[in-house]
């Protein structure tokens, strides 16, 4: 039973992590300012708040009477221990609960403020609403039950796990047991060399496992935000290995973690430092040009890298990927509400002083952002059943946040806000104005159905921007899950349409619809534009680029 | 070490002649804005200037009082004196710039960091403290301090520079003649003004808020103040690092070559920055 509910919880968060989305966090500030003005809106409108007060009390009434038939979303798994719709007084307290909930909800929803104002308001009272839900109490049955079952060692447990947390991870519950992995031992395991490094970027060139490769490598250039090793997570869930074992030479990029001493590093920085990349690639395998992936922020460098490239008439990349990556930043998330000219010139300033925008301070306020998934279901399962936090390695990864450095920072945080990238001229790297549509190599582009951070309607209007000719797949997962997704899955599923239309629901409509897995369709994809079979090389690198030391390397390792 | 020239501009601002001198740099530096010590006149920090990367633009001035600028006839404060330099930036075209402060200049660049934030990027402070709460330096050294005379007759200067700068003046004559020479007095009035502008003003209650990356330098051989005030601000201020020279309260100038490639890897920025040009909105006509 704990088990499978270890399981069912990291499978809820890792559907839902943030992963690279280097924006603006909510200042503190902004949240209160919010409640302040849902507080006001009580007193301004008297009339409004008492009808809704008293239509509360009349549901209350219900719900004491036994006839009220309010219950749970059925997507709610908080409330699916049989006490709470068996049990007649934990029946009173789930429907008091959700009877309050529901009409502060209406409540907000019907007052007099902007929508703006009234979706910012939504974001505070959920806040609250989730925060205060009976499962979060230690009244919670499961709790209770564990609590007997172990004859009191889960609470002592318990509060073990939350002094610890309280200590070592800021107070949020763990979301992963982070002594259970360790990179290099059984995650990124896979085998390569560090073939090329510098203050930048490290690059890892892996071992073929073939006799025989393609011509064309495929350098694969991952976010800025979280380590590389997403993409060469297990033996299974390895994207790296996957590409070895299909005949290609493969190459990732494993970023440095910046510290303060490079706050000044900006996009040009990073576009430099992959143009060395890119010459090494090249030259150790003897090909004139390569294949390249970007990943969320990885894509939006590659983009721009490709832009510049356009720019100077160099023909050094022959076709990309891009995996859940937005260029045209006009998307309506939740962030994005609290995004406004003000919080984002505070969240650049504050990264400017302190040199560097710490992943940690990112990962936490998107845990806010789904407080359900990401926090009170730790709460429940760490303190409140004294269960160890699950064992999974996409979360460790998650955990292992990097920082970024202040300039970059800014630069995101200015592409999200004037989104010059749809058009032409407005974005300068490395002293070239960039037009996307000058970027004429095909390219493979990637989103996920389900997925909040990188919506897969703002990824297709960005694959849209380019000059390429563009084979769109839409996978069925998260944003996380649609980079992890091994063949062999019999729940994946995954669009096609070789028609771009104008609208992304149009396309979706008349796409098709396969199963399993998109690494597939997408190592065709890949073949079809690799050139020819060569002998696999026998060593990796070369005399130029010899390699300095195994893989993952040591950039990896910076915390 | 080719020649570099300084334009010279003495302008008008609030009823106070200004004297300053800008060495032109390339557009890809923020410019560096120099507060200077106590009763002394801009050209004293010509060969620091020289040291520093060609590239980088550099404005200095003389305050009120002292070298070329007029003496006013009430005296003044750092806040008024932090204004003064924001209209003088503004009368030359300046928008963001790094100030760099040295001694009395430091305590003048902590209030200008401090009063205009989004104004001062970055923050260098030398040999300087956080003003009345310090541990001072000797008393005979501070009453040598106390007088401008080392300002108004050179050899004075000359014999109690070892005293009073330590550092390399203890081992070499010449750099104090050197030093005298470039001094240009304004006379005694400007000088107590500054002692005054000093007077009760301390920074201890608000360095935790100067939020500007900092580079503070130190010499471990200062008479005038001694390192511990300076290890007290990098300890204050949340985003500084402390740099300790081995030289004593002018290394500025004394140790300009060995200190610009500090201070210019602490300035240093990306050489071609992302340009990012926001879209030209028209405004909204309102509803």
């Amino acid at each position: 039973m704990a088990n499978k509910n270890n399981e069912d919880i990291s499978q809820k968060a890792s559907e839902n992590i943030l992963g690279p989305n280097p924006v603006v966090g909510i200042p503190a500030r902004d949240l209160l300012s919010t409640a302040r003005l849902v507080l006001r809106q009580t007193v301004k409108q008297p009339i409004h708040s008492l009808k809704h007060v008293g239509r509360l009390g009349l549901a209350v009434k219900d719900v004491m009477l036994g006839r009220s038939d309010i219950a749970p979303a059925p997507d709610d798994k908080r409330f699916s221990d049989p006490t709470w719709s068996l049990n007649p007084l934990y029946r009173r307290y789930m429907q008091t609960y959700l009877a309050w909930r529901q009409e502060l909800n209406t409540w907000i929803t019907q007052a007099d403020l902007t929508p703006q104002d009234i979706s910012r308001a939504q974001f505070v009272i959920a806040l609250m609403t989730e925060a205060m839900a009976p499962t979060n109490t230690a009244l919670n049955p499961a709790a209770l039950k564990r609590f007997f079952e172990t004859g009191g060692k889960s609470l002592f447990d318990g509060l073990t796990h939350l002094a610890q947390d309280l200590v070592h991870n800021g107070g949020m519950p763990s979301q992963v047991n982070m002594n259970a992995f360790e990179v290099g031992q059984n995650l990124a395991t896979t085998k390569g060399s560090v073939v090329f490094r510098n203050e930048v970027l490290e690059l890892i060139q892996y071992k073929p496992l073939t006799e025989e490769v393609y011509e064309r490598p495929v350098l694969v250039v991952p976010p800025q935000i979280n380590k590389f090793y997403v993409f060469d997570l297990s033996p299974e869930k390895s994207l790296a290995r996957y590409l070895v074992s299909s005949h290609l030479q493969t190459f990732v990029v494993s970023w440095r973690n910046p510290t303060k001493a490079q706050r000044e590093w900006g996009l040009s920085t990073y576009i430099e430092a992959l143009k060395e990349a890119i010459d090494a690639v090249l030259a150790i395998t003897g090909s004139k040009d390569l294949s390249m992936l970007g990943a969320c922020s990885g894509g939006v460098t590659t983009v721009s890298l490709l832009g510049h490239l356009a720019a100077l008439k160099e023909k050094k990349v022959h076709s990309f990927t891009l995996l859940v990556s937005v260029l045209d930043t006009d998307v309506k998330t939740q962030v994005a509400l609290f995004a406004d000219e003000k919080s984002i010139e505070a969240a650049r300033r504050m990264s400017y002083q302190s040199g560097v925008l710490e992943g940690r301070d990112m990962a936490k306020v998107f845990a806010w952002m789904r407080p359900n998934d990401l926090i009170w279901n730790y709460w429940v399962n760490n303190y409140l059943l004294g269960n160890e936090p699950p064992v999974f390695d996409i979360l460790f990864w998650n955990n292992d946040t990097t920082r970024l450095p202040a300039a970059l920072h800014g630069e995101f945080l200015e592409l999200f806000k004037t989104n010059p990238l749809t058009r032409p001229g407005a974005l300068e790297v490395c002293g070239t104005p960039i037009d996307l549509k000058q970027v004429k190599c095909d390219f493979f582009c990637i989103a996920g159905l389900n997925d909040h951070i990188t919506p897969w309607e703002a990824c297709f209007r960005s694959a849209r921007l380019l000059g390429g000719k563009c084979e769109f797949v839409l996978s069925s997962s998260g944003h996380i899950q649609s980079i992890l997704n091994p063949p062999g899955n019999p729940k994946g599923r995954f669009f096609t349409n070789s028609q771009m239309s104008e609208d992304p629901k149009h396309w979706l409509e008349t796409a098709t619809k396969q199963s399993d897995s998109w690494w597939q369709y997408w190592r065709d994809w890949l073949h079809a534009r690799a050139g020819k079979l060569k002998p696999a090389p026998a060593v990796l690198g070369n005399d130029d680029y010899p390699a300095l030391e195994a893989a993952p390397g040591t950039y990896v390792h910076e915390r | 070490m080719p020649q570099q020239h300084f334009i010279f501009r003495t302008i008008e601002v609030d009823g106070q002649f200004l004297r300053t001198a800008v060495r032109p740099g390339q557009g890809n530096h923020t410019p560096l804005l120099i507060f200077n010590g106590i009763g002394a006149n801009l050209e004293l920090v010509f060969p620091f200037v020289q040291a520093l990367d060609p590239e980088l633009e550099v404005i200095a001035f003389d305050v009120p009082g002292v070298g070329g600028s007029s003496t006013p006839l009430t005296p003044f404060r750092f806040p008024g004196l932090a204004r003064l330099a924001a209209r003088m930036l503004d009368y030359l075209g300046y928008g963001q710039i790094n100030v760099i402060g040295v001694s009395w200049g430091g305590a003048l660049a902590q209030q200008f960091a401090y009063d205009y934030p989004e104004r001062c990027k970055k923050l260098i402070l030398a040999a300087t403290s956080a003003g009345t709460v310090m541990v001072p330096g000797r008393p005979g050294v501070l009453l040598k301090m106390a007088s401008p005379r080392r300002y108004i007759q050179p050899s004075h200067g000359v014999k109690i520079a070892p005293d009073i700068y330590g550092g390399s003046f203890r081992r070499d004559p010449k750099l104090a003649k050197a030093h005298a020479a470039k001094v240009r007095s304004s006379g005694k009035l400007g000088y107590y003004w500054q002692l005054f502008a000093g007077l009760g003003w301390t920074s201890i209650h608000w360095l935790h808020r100067i939020k500007q990356p900092t580079l503070v330098l130190a010499g471990d051989d200062d008479p005038i103040i001694p390192l511990v005030n300076m290890r007290l601000l990098a300890w204050r201020i949340p985003n500084a690092e402390l740099h300790v020279i081995d030289d004593g309260h002018l290394f500025l100038v004394t140790r300009a070559d060995a200190v610009a490639p500090i201070i210019m890897r602490f300035l240093a920025e990306e050489k071609q920055r992302a340009v990012i040009r926001p879209q030209l909105v028209r405004p909204a006509t309102k509803p």
